[in-house]
């Protein structure tokens, strides 16, 4: 739709004509603001939990998860420095050996969703595959943060 | 020919004033649309561009994504 | 002789035979859903549904 637009404002004599290609997905996608009713409406991005813990493939086991558990999570999502997600772990992968690196003990390339899932969807899916949490990424891999299954709920209770 | 840009250029352009529009059907403008963006369906851009928009600025138009 | 010990799964929305749920990464999930069909439930919902009243709208919404 958008390339026939600019070419036919071009035609129209408009000289200088932009196709913005990827489009208001992927705006959203990159987690950016966009105005509008569902605007208003609670998002994944919103409600995920920025302060969740990250820690790096070559960190050790044993020192994440006494870092998570003083912190009382039981989840970690594993990072590089540019905040891309590489891998999860939650309390099953957390028991496992102290030894291992992250890189071994990690469920690598977790699903993820994007910032602009609105919350009730979230919430119902949620529930419906008994996901506890999952991360929340922009379009380029970048972490948002971790929604809770139980935060998604609450709001989209809190919605209705 | 158009140029085709990316969301970071959108934000430059818009920066230098230009006119963001969205040639997606108004119930889906009214949804979501980018902040600034007025909307401009593309069976209504024969008859109302040269009315809505300012020939001697930038356009960017957008809608859904490249599918 | 070897019996197998593991069940194929399939999708619960398109029974394409999967080995975990796209949308929590389980192989036991109730709702063990293809990574197709979570793309698709996704994207559907993105989109605005076309006006009833109107076959315009639902013309131009159709193309993108």
């Amino acid at each position: 739709m958008s390339p026939r637009a600019a070419w036919r404002l071009e035609s129209l004599g408009f000289g200088e004509v932009y196709d913005y290609v990827d489009g208001k997905l992927d705006w959203m996608a990159a987690g950016l603001r966009t105005e509008g009713t569902n605007a208003a409406h609670p998002r994944a991005g919103d409600v995920a939990r920025k302060d969740v813990p990250v820690a790096g493939l070559e960190d050790r086991l044993g020192d994440v998860r006494q870092r998570v558990s003083a912190s009382g999570w039981d989840a970690v999502v594993v990072t590089n420095t540019e905040r891309v997600v590489f891998g999860l772990l939650r309390s099953k992968e957390l028991a496992k050996d102290a030894e291992l690196t992250l890189e071994q003990a990690m469920r690598p390339g977790p699903s993820t969703f994007r910032p602009h899932r609105a919350i009730t969807e979230m919430a119902e899916h949620m529930t419906a595959h008994l996901l506890d949490s999952s991360p929340i990424t922009t379009s380029d891999g970048r972490l948002v943060g971790l929604l809770l299954r139980t935060d998604a709920v609450r709001v989209a209770g809190e919605k209705e | 020919m158009p140029t085709e840009i990316d969301r970071g250029e959108v934000q430059k352009l818009m920066d230098r004033g230009a006119q963001l529009v969205e040639v997606l059907p108004p119930d889906e403008y009214e949804e979501d649309h980018l902040p600034g963006a007025i909307s401009l369906p593309l069976r209504r851009l024969e008859t109302e561009a040269v009315r809505v928009l300012d020939r001697a600025r930038p356009v960017i138009v957008y809608c859904w994504d490249t599918a | 002789m070897n019996v197998p010990t593991t069940t194929a799964r399939k999708c619960s929305r398109c029974g394409a035979a999967i080995e975990t749920c796209a949308f929590c990464d389980e192989p036991d999930c109730p709702a063990i859903t293809c990574y197709r069909c979570v793309s698709v439930i996704f994207h559907d919902r993105l989109r605005s549904r076309p006006a009833a009243n109107s076959l315009l709208e639902v013309d131009a919404s159709a193309e993108r």
